[in-house]
């Protein structure tokens, strides 16, 4: 008869008019998660930067955090003891897959690679900053 | 840059394809659907829609892969919902009206094929930015049009419409999109807002000002309050000021208070908003049929094109969730809910990622346009707001309201394509992405609840309303019951098949008392009180009814209920009572069953379509049924009563008065009868003698308004002595017959009873049970004495007479029984005539009580 049918059919439209919405919003959490996942892997690339002493002693420290400061100050993630570095005098972050280098208003100036900062720039593994007096090195996974 | 998971086109084609087969199940359904209707396989089945339908699909397929080709980034969930919102909209305006269904068929054509042209003209964000105020303006100008060439394509109401030659558009509803557009792009401008607002708010207060001027003058108010609604939300949007919103909804309200007093539209619209019930069939009849079609539609729905939403008024545009609501139920109701919310969602998370303050302004505007649009319509449709002429985006009839919710996809589209590629624009206050979206989602959820009052938890109540119309469409679909009389002769019943049944009464005499079920007129009598077993809602076990419900929208057929009548003693009393007015009661006096009623004058409820409207008026009053409702005064009738009474308290007879006849008021109160002989107790108390009674009534004292209370007489206190004599007192013709029964019963007074049995497939005639106790009015003793007392003559049953006096409305009462040992049924009769003709009376009480005890 007609009717069982018909009954079936209405019932499928309604399975199928919630399947819509529970897919539409399984979906969106996958794609939630898969964007969480790929944020993850990306993560950020280390850096490490070598500098030189004035004794002639190397160190080099390694950073996990995405943004960090070079400067005199103590706040600074990397702190210099040198009069002709200002208080916070770069900055090095991570964004857009890269690691950039920007001169925060520093009194002398910020040097890469013997050419003088103007802009927030890309910094690349063998790079060398310096700030006032002092010269870092960059050390990037190639 | 790919998704790990599902690239964006894959996500809209699984989503789409399920879209596609939702619509396709529903249009099959379309296609079966009048076989569940009528009740038969042997049906014209429904094929028409399926060239919307097909035209709807090939556009699907090619938006699809347009998108895929121009926009691979694009969000793959709005085309999905856009789809299956627009589908599922032409599905149901073509299962109300076919010519409908073929213009929207067309317009979702002119509607994909627009997205499709547009999808690759990656300039159009730029070119409305850059030309904003030219946007505004036309559109400005082209809503001020319709004040000059403005039209309805209906042909009355608000003339919104601009076009010609069939091709309408209404300029109001894309000017809501160029309102977002401008506002959008003068904001984001000057982001970030700081310092003092109003200034920056100045430019766009005038011209949205000016818009809702236009608005307003036309009377378009759904619109208008959408326009206040967002702006404050744009403004908001920019600003993340909340007391923006806090202000444009006071303004809203004061907007209202104002409008009650001085416009008649909104002051109508408020009325019928908070109480539609007191007009239910003049200024709330959508409102009230709108919640009627949701209560129809119970949880899942009767079935699309099973329901009746056609009833609704403009069920195709305003009043579509109510159609789809009775069609596909409450579960059919919160997923278009969900659905709204999800594009509202969508919206939001495409207007945080958006590279540019135009966008996400834009984005966000659009979110809240489509979620508030269908916040107000649908919240009008379940009573929740003041109902307005708004549409529902995709969902309504009508070309401008698609278009518009095309255009608004469209947009969202290009605003979400390539969002992967660059950074979001910098947010600095994400309040209003967070609140805007929550406020939207309160609305969606309120609606949600609302459905389900008037769908779950109301819709009992809702359906059994007089005013339910598909009660009377179920009664052509499915067989009612028939009344029977005691002897299984028909008195009324369904005759024809499926589709046309119509009611015919075979007994029309009895039509004051058997009443009718009629499409116009709705039920009254027996079919009314009876009407749950005649309509197959009781009776049957619950689970078959629901099951019946379920399959086919319709209880089962209707069920037989016998009644105690006896035609062949009702033909009888009708020929004698013939041509005089007032009522008849025969009663079995041991079982209360009703053997004859009758109420004159009458109608013939089978003419019902012809003489219906003037029935209400008609002399004579022919609705009423004079033996239950006619309430009159009882006059000096009530002798066998006080001799009951007075036996029963072992009293003796006082002295017989000297006079008969008792002056009151300046009227003189006679016998109704002239005795024969002396009068004395014998032979002046059947014959209704005022003074007898009286007599009886003082010697009775306080007992008198006991007896009062036994027999069923109501009367107005303060003359307690007169009541002896009927004064101030009534009864009506029934109760007056059940009191006579006591005297041929033992002192008992039956409950009546008029339905006797129902007949039920499978069991049989179930009696039902009485409809009360019987209750002892006088001792056995008392009763059989007073019978005896009052016998007529020789003959085996007592009567006795009584009159009320009046220049206008004369009643005389004609009370009697048979006696305490009478060995055949006993009976009781009272004839009440609404004439100053005591023969008469006494020629129809006696011919039938012999007919009925004698025979032929």
């Amino acid at each position: 008869m007609s009717l069982p049918i018909l009954l079936g059919l209405r019932l499928l439209a309604a399975i199928l008019l919630y399947a819509f919405v529970g897919y539409a919003l399984y979906l969106m959490w996958r794609t939630l998660q898969a964007q969480s996942v790929r944020l993850m892997e990306r993560g950020q690339t280390p850096i490490r930067i070598g500098m030189v002493a004035a004794n002639g002693q190397e160190t080099v420290l390694a950073f996990t955090q995405p943004e960090f400061f070079i400067g005199r100050e103590s706040e600074c993630e990397l702190f210099i003891d040198d009069s002709t570095v200002s208080a916070r005098h770069a900055r090095l972050s991570f964004h857009h897959g890269h690691w950039w280098v920007e001169d925060t208003g520093s009194k002398n100036g910020t040097v890469l690679n013997e050419t003088p900062l103007t802009i927030p720039t890309i910094i690349t593994n063998g790079d060398t900053i310096t700030c006032g007096n002092t010269t870092f090195s960059v050390l990037l996974p190639e | 840059m790919r998704f790990p998971y599902l690239t964006p086109s894959q996500i809209q084609a699984r989503l789409l394809a399920i879209a596609v087969g939702f619509v396709l199940i529903l249009s099959l359904t379309l296609t079966f659907s009048p076989a569940a209707r009528e009740q038969t396989p042997d049906v014209a089945y429904r094929l028409n829609h399926w060239a919307g339908v097909l035209l709807w699909l090939a556009m699907v397929i090619l938006a699809h892969w347009q998108i895929k080709k121009h926009l691979p980034d694009a969000d793959p969930y709005l085309l999905p919902i856009a789809s299956l919102l627009s589908g599922w909209g032409m599905v149901s305006i073509w299962r109300l009206t076919g010519e409908f269904g073929l213009r929207q068929s067309l317009w979702i054509l002119v509607c994909y094929l627009f997205l499709i042209a547009a999808l690759r003209r990656s300039e159009i964000l730029d070119f409305l930015k850059k030309y904003k105020y030219i946007w505004l303006t036309s559109g400005l100008l082209l809503t001020a049009l319709t004040f000059l060439l403005g039209i309805n394509p209906g042909g009355y109401g608000p003339r919104l419409w601009l076009g010609c030659c069939g091709i309408y558009l209404q300029p109001s509803e894309p000017l809501k999109l160029l309102l977002i557009v401008y506002l959008a792009a003068y904001f984001a401008g000057k982001i970030p807002v700081t310092g003092r607002i109003w200034p920056l708010l100045l430019p766009t207060m005038l011209l949205t000002g000016l818009a809702l001027a236009i608005l307003v003058i036309q009377r378009d108010l759904g619109t208008a309050s959408i326009f206040v609604f967002l702006y404050a939300a744009m403004v908001y949007h920019a600003s993340a000021k909340r007391r923006i919103l806090l202000l444009s909804a006071l303004l809203l309200v004061g907007l209202g208070l104002v409008g009650y007093y001085f416009i008649e539209i909104i002051q109508y619209r408020l009325v019928t908003w908070f109480n539609p019930w007191l007009d239910p069939s003049g200024r709330s009849y959508q409102v009230i049929q709108s919640l009627l079609a949701v209560a129809n539609g119970g949880l899942v729905g009767r079935g699309i094109g099973m329901g009746s939403p056609g009833v609704v008024p403009v069920a195709h545009s305003d009043f579509i969730f109510s159609a789809i609501a009775e069609e596909t139920g409450l579960a059919g109701a919160l997923a278009l809910l969900a659905l709204v919310g999800l594009l509202v969602t969508r919206s939001y998370l495409i207007a945080l990622s958006a590279e540019n303050h135009f966008e996400r302004l834009l984005a966000a505007g659009l979110g809240a346009y489509l979620g508030a649009q269908s916040i107000v319509i649908i919240g009008g449709n379940l009573r929740l707001l003041p109902l307005t002429g708004v549409t529902l985006p995709f969902v309504s009839y009508g070309g401008s309201s698609l278009l518009t919710s095309f255009m608004a996809l469209l947009l969202l589209l290009q605003i979400s394509n390539g969002r992967e590629q660059q950074d979001p624009a910098p947010l600095l206050r994400p309040a209003p992405y967070l609140l805007m979206p929550s406020l939207l989602g309160l609305g969606l959820f309120s609606l949600a609840l609302a459905a389900g009052w008037w769908g779950f938890i109301r819709a009992d109540d809702l359906l059994a309303r007089y005013d339910n119309p598909r009660r009377t469409i179920a009664d052509r679909f499915v067989a009612r019951g028939a009344l029977l009389d005691r002897r299984n002769a028909l008195l009324s019943y369904s005759e024809n098949s499926s589709g046309f049944y119509s009611r015919i009464y075979s007994y029309p005499n009895l039509s004051s008392i058997i009443g009718y079920t009629h499409s116009i007129y709705g039920q009254a009598g027996l079919e009314a009180q009876l009407d749950s077993y005649l309509r197959g809602q009781s009776g049957y076990p619950a689970r078959q009814v629901w099951l019946q419900r379920l399959l086919t929208g319709y209880p089962p057929p209707g069920l037989d209920v016998r009644l105690s009548l006896d035609l062949t003693l009702q033909t009888r009393a009708d020929q004698l009572f013939d041509g005089s007015k007032g009522a008849v009661v025969l009663l079995n006096a041991e079982t209360g069953e009703v053997l004859v009623m009758a109420s004159q004058p009458t109608f013939d409820a089978n003419l019902l379509d012809e003489i219906g409207a003037d029935l209400l008026a008609a002399p004579g009053s022919p609705l009423l049924n004079r033996a239950t409702q006619g309430n009159y005064p009882a006059g000096t009738s009530l002798a066998p009563f006080l001799l009951a009474e007075t036996y029963q308290q072992g009293l003796e007879l006082p002295p017989f008065p000297a006079s008969l006849l008792v002056e009151q008021d300046e009227r003189l109160i006679r016998c109704t009868l002239r005795g024969e002989g002396a009068p004395d107790w014998v032979n002046a108390l059947p014959a209704g003698c005022p003074r007898p009674l009286l007599t009886l009534g003082g010697a009775l004292g306080d007992r008198l308004a006991e007896m009062a209370g036994k027999i069923g007489l109501q009367y107005t206190s303060g003359e307690a002595e007169l009541l002896a004599i009927g004064q101030n007192a009534r009864i009506t013709p029934l109760a007056m017959a059940q009191a006579a029964a006591s005297l041929g019963n033992d002192g008992l007074v039956p409950a009546a009873q008029l339905p006797l049995a129902v007949n039920i497939p499978g069991t049989g005639w179930v009696i039902l049970p009485p409809q009360g106790q019987p209750r002892s009015a006088f001792s056995a003793e008392a009763a059989n004495r007073a019978a005896l007392a009052l016998r007529a003559g020789e003959n085996p049953y007592w009567e006795s007479m009584g009159r009320f006096e009046s220049r206008a409305n004369p009643i005389i009462w004609y009370l009697g029984g048979t006696l305490p040992d009478w060995q055949g049924t006993p009976l009781a009769i009272v004839v009440a005539l609404e004439a100053d003709d005591p023969a008469l009376a006494r020629e129809i009480g006696r011919g039938l009580l012999e007919y009925a005890i004698l025979g032929p």
